[in-house]
């Protein structure tokens, strides 16, 4: 990027699109030797795209990237510029004002955990709302004395307010469309840094909406609720009727989110039961929603008897790539589903077949096996999940 | 099965090391030593006199750091395309220093077919002072031959032995 504002550069912007100075090599020669001089023309650059290559006052100059499209990743392409801008366009502003529940926790608290929760009340199965959800994890968690203890006490108000009115005026500063034709880096650069602090304050100014939204609606109910939820945000760590969530140690507010599976049992071809142990299979906010077991663990539908393996997906289970509610649990249900109901006993399908069907077989699973009139396996208390006839 | 031999054989044969471009080096030098037209002139003009020999010693052939490939603006597009077109010669991809640029040509009409490891090793005035002084023996033969005398030649006998030892070194 330092390259990008030498001041000693000339830059051709048309539209959104930021033109450098051709460089040469012989096979770039080559290429613009054989194009048509029209393709060259500047007044071409009206369109969405433009020409690839302009010719302004007898120099070549090359379509490099969208101006808008810097604007929105500069945090990633210039980390510590952007974050040099960010302190500056928050100086003297609310900035330590953070959600009173981490948005991630949130989802999977009021979101995810209400579909794993069983109900122990009726059969009826009626949506949890928020209070309801922390009434219930209040009864199931055993807290320390310390978290019960413990009164919330709601931040004031009046500063955030100030600081989105403050935001607010400074996302109103916009410096309009990018600087058009030839132009010396020095002048973009200062349309860029204007045009990036409008839009730091832009995002700071709904974060900080939505801080005060979420303190002024659920303020309250986070109050009475203080201790359980300081014991979450710090330990990050809980597990209700096998459902559960550990946060992450390498990333910053990223959780596995996990659901045992139980013990359950299997029929092989020649309907004899294994019995398999409980494990649990989970899933990272971190990354794409693909689940995998975390202890370590064999199955027809994992390659190894290791933790941390992938579970074998049908190749039409679209994996989700982004953390949402509905992700996750489509994402722990289709592993643990395939856990269950995957291996076809007449087809042994997946990486390892139950019974030994070759002598070299590198997961065997006769430790598993036991007798078809095992007591578990006759009164119910494991279930044989494969039974398709 | 002729496609699994053509695997086979595209497996045995051994791999040449990556060579950067004449562009490529020729760029880098230009840049590094701000060569200007000026040396496109003394490049067409350079002749290779032979008195330098009896007081020759063997340069070094400093390392030369470039990049995998080069980009440069038009003007020292147009410059180096120059130095490429006026040396003439394929040895311009070993040469790490302007001197080299200018005996690129010379060396190639005097041996065509040195080898790329002398080549990136040996510095090219060692290299022309070795063929210069292999055919000044040669002539001192001829000519004794002729006049049915001895060889008077010891100091360039004795030269040229340094000069093949210290070509031989990269051979090997």
């Amino acid at each position: 990027m330092l390259r990008l504002w030498n001041p000693e550069i000339n830059l051709w912007v048309a539209g959104d699109w930021l033109y450098l100075p051709l460089m040469f090599d012989p096979a770039i020669a080559q290429e613009l030797q054989t194009r048509p001089p029209s393709h060259f023309s500047p007044a071409d650059c009206s369109g969405a795209t433009g020409p690839l290559v302009v010719e302004v006052q007898g120099k070549p100059f090359v379509r490099t990237i969208r101006l808008t499209s810097l604007l929105e990743n500069y945090a990633s392409v210039d980390p510590a510029s952007w974050k040099q801008q960010h302190r500056a366009v928050l100086n003297g502003v609310e900035d330590g004002a953070h959600h009173l529940l981490d948005p991630k926790l949130a989802v999977i608290l009021f979101q995810i955990m209400p579909y794993f929760l069983r109900r122990r009340d009726s059969l009826t199965r009626q949506g949890l709302e928020r209070e309801d959800v922390l009434r219930l994890l209040e009864e199931q968690v055993q807290l320390p004395a310390s978290y019960t203890r413990r009164e919330g006490h709601l931040p004031g108000n009046r500063r955030l307010r100030g600081a989105v009115a403050h935001l607010a005026q400074l996302a109103a500063a916009d410096p309009g469309p990018p600087p058009a034709g030839l132009i010396t880096a020095e002048v973009l650069r200062k349309w860029f840094f204007r045009a990036l602090a409008t839009r730091i304050a832009i995002q700071e100014r709904e974060r900080l909406a939505a801080v005060l939204a979420e303190q002024e609606k659920w303020g309250e109910l986070y109050r009475r609720h203080a201790g359980l939820l300081t014991y979450l945000a710090e330990y990050g760590t809980l597990e209700v009727d096998g459902f559960g969530f550990v946060r992450l140690r390498s990333q910053k507010n990223e959780y596995l989110i996990y659901k045992r599976t139980g013990v359950y049992a299997l029929k092989d071809f020649y309907g004899r039961p294994y019995i398999f142990p409980d494990c649990r299979v989970a899933v990272s906010t971190f990354g794409q929603l693909r689940p995998f077991v975390i202890d370590r663990y064999k199955h027809p539908f994992l390659y190894r008897h290791a933790p941390g393996q992938y579970i074998c997906l049908p190749k039409d289970f679209p994996a989700p790539l982004r953390f949402s509610a509905a992700g996750v649990i489509q994402a722990l249900e289709a592993g643990i589903h395939t856990l269950y109901y995957g291996y076809n006993p007449r087809r042994r399908n997946g990486y390892h077949s139950l019974d030994r069907v070759r002598q070299m077989q590198t997961i065997d699973f006769d430790d598993y096996r036991v007798a078809p009139d095992d007591p578990k396996i006759i009164s119910g208390e494991v279930e044989v999940k494969n039974i398709f006839f | 099965m002729k496609l699994l031999e053509h695997f086979k054989q595209a497996r045995a044969k051994p791999r040449e090391p990556f060579r950067r471009s004449t562009f490529t080096v020729v760029s880098v030098l230009v840049r590094e030593y701000h060569l200007e037209e000026g040396f496109v002139e003394r490049l067409r003009n350079f002749t290779l006199g032979e008195e330098w020999l009896a007081a020759f010693e063997p340069p070094e052939k400093r390392p030369l750091v470039a990049p995998l490939f080069s980009l440069v603006p038009p003007e020292e597009y147009r410059l180096v395309q120059e130095i490429v077109a006026a040396a003439e010669s394929p040895y311009l991809r070993f040469a790490h220093c302007p001197e080299e640029l200018l005996l690129a040509g010379p060396l190639f009409r005097l041996n065509p077919d040195l080898d790329p490891h002398i080549l990136a090793g040996v510095h090219f005035r060692t290299l022309v002072a070795r063929e210069l002084v292999s055919r000044k023996i040669t002539a001192l033969q001829r000519l004794a031959a002729g006049s049915n005398s001895s060889v008077p030649g010891e100091f360039w006998e004795s030269l040229l032995d340094r000069l093949n030892a210290l070509t031989h070194r990269e051979e090997r």
